[in-house]
């Protein structure tokens, strides 16, 4: 069988199977008028609460990613469609275009006032940096077609790499005190009834003290980290053994070993002394591993991960 | 308007059959096809020449699931352009899914000659068949939808990461059923 083929031969399969996983209900649903006024109301009230942050006083990043069409109000993607390999640091780095909507085809026309300096120049484009955005987590340059769109950076290239080197490189965080604060949240997994119950009773964190801060920066800048596609981080993390830290799951939890999962996880939101928020990471305590994008870290030894997970707020 | 009622006006040669599948399956054939090709011209095409498709088999063909009927036309139309337009380097999902389905599939030249497509298909069938109606869900949103994991995880309101387990652990099932079946893997 050719490669290809396998997804031909899939194509056919029993009718029942693909009426089964219809993505979404097709039939549109009668609704009464008042309903309909309703929700428009509703929407126009979420519309506006939604659009407060991209006014000129909203955060640069919300801002950015709005000129360059992506609206959490749809459907969006930073996806491989078309990358990038740009140098940065010590390492190159690959940066995936930001696209937007369900046609992923955003030009990034109004992201002209957020041209800043010449980055670089390779094959021929050009990257500049975003003004007033000291990171390089985006950049802003030519697409495949010729267009001035958004890159995101992904991760390092090849190899193994450190947080420390990552943040140095991507965040412009040297040291404990370029960081302002840590804050957790919930990584919200367990979308049914009781999940959402588990969360609420999941405690959050916010570091501010500067001891906690270097204790936070210590632990997680010489963990080495490499890139890992398609599941296969998960492949490695079956090889490793789990710390034995146990979570009350609930009583109705209908799947109790997902739900804990989602207990001894953390979102991790770092913020650099210029109030820019790095989001992304997550931290799953049980195995002592730090996740951000695609790139999966080594495992903390037991008794650095039962510090992490203290000063997480997770234990 | 149901199913049965379209493929009434189908019969009846009335373009309302048209504007009904428009209406309720657009946004999921719209959804197939730019899976596939990555494309929203090309799949807006695609969507078109499958309804032109059904309208010309429909009668005297007489599908039992509409809905299945249009979504495999759909799908099966979008590959067959992907790889007329020479274009699966720029492809979208089904690069990659294609790329974490061939694990499963047996490294020998000669299993083509081994088992014709249908017998594979009937296979694949029994395979579907044994797995849990979760898990059947997501290895058929990912590999027949072609919808990418996040898409997946976002919509069924899960973690991405359960969604890759999920289809991590179908396909070594999947591998497994074919050792067994006795296809040399």
């Amino acid at each position: 069988m050719k490669e290809g083929e396998m997804i031909r031969a899939l194509g056919e399969i029993r009718d029942e199977y693909i009426t089964e996983a219809l993505p979404e209900k097709t039939a549109p649903r009668r609704k009464k008028k008042v309903f309909r006024w309703i929700a428009a109301a509703a929407a126009c009230l979420l519309l506006g609460l939604y659009l407060w942050p991209y006014l000129p006083f909203g955060r640069l990043e919300n801002r950015l990613l709005m000129a360059a069409g992506r609206s959490h109000l749809l459907s969006w993607q930073s996806n491989a469609q078309e990358f990038a390999i740009l140098p940065l640091g010590e390492n190159e780095a690959e940066y995936y275009r930001v696209y937007s909507g369900s046609s992923g085809a955003a030009e990034g026309k109004d992201l002209k006032p957020f041209i800043g300096e010449l980055y670089l120049q390779k094959d021929g484009r050009s990257f500049y940096r975003v003004k007033g955005l000291t990171a390089l987590n985006y950049l802003i340059g030519e697409s495949r077609e010729g267009g001035m769109v958004l890159w995101t950076f992904h991760s390092f290239c090849n190899g193994s790499w450190t947080f420390g080197q990552l943040w140095k490189a991507v965040y412009g965080i040297e040291s404990a005190d370029d960081i302002k604060s840590v804050s957790t949240s919930c990584f919200p997994r367990d979308n049914t009834d009781s999940g959402k119950k588990a969360q609420k009773s999941m405690r959050m964190v916010k570091l501010t003290g500067r001891d906690d801060i270097t204790r936070f920066y210590e632990l997680f800048k010489d963990l080495n980290a490499f890139e890992s596609f398609s599941g296969l981080s998960w492949d490695y993390r079956q090889t490793l053994d789990r710390y034995p830290y146990s979570f009350a799951v609930r009583d109705d939890a209908p799947d109790p070993e997902f739900q804990e999962e989602m207990m001894g996880e953390r979102v991790l939101t770092v913020s650099s002394q210029d109030g820019t928020n790095f989001d992304g990471w997550i931290y799953t305590a049980p195995y002592g591993l730090l996740y951000h994008a695609d790139a999966v870290s080594a495992q903390l030894p037991e008794d650095k991960a039962a510090e992490a997970a203290a000063l997480l707020g997770i234990r | 308007m149901d199913d049965r009622e379209i493929l009434k006006q189908f019969e009846k040669r009335s373009e309302t059959a048209i504007e009904a599948c428009t209406e309720k399956y657009g946004r999921i054939l719209s959804r197939i096809a730019f899976n596939v090709l990555g494309s929203e011209e090309d799949a807006e095409e695609c969507v078109n020449d499958a309804l032109l498709r059904v309208w010309n088999s429909v009668p005297p063909e007489a599908p039992a699931d509409l809905a299945a009927y249009l979504c495999r036309i759909t799908r099966n139309l979008s590959i067959d352009r992907l790889r007329a337009n020479k274009a699966l380097r720029r492809g979208g999902e089904i690069l990659q899914a294609e790329t974490e389905l061939l694990e499963c599939l047996p490294a020998r030249d000669d299993v083509e000659q081994e088992l014709e497509e249908k017998e594979f298909t009937a296979l694949l069938d029994r395979f579907l068949e044994g797995l849990k109606p979760e898990a059947r869900k997501l290895f058929v949103r990912r590999y027949w939808y072609l919808d990418s994991v996040r898409q997946i995880a976002k919509e069924l309101g899960v973690g991405e990461s359960k969604v890759k387990m999920s289809l991590l652990r179908s396909r070594r099932a999947l591998r497994e059923f074919l050792q067994k079946e006795g296809i040399d893997v």
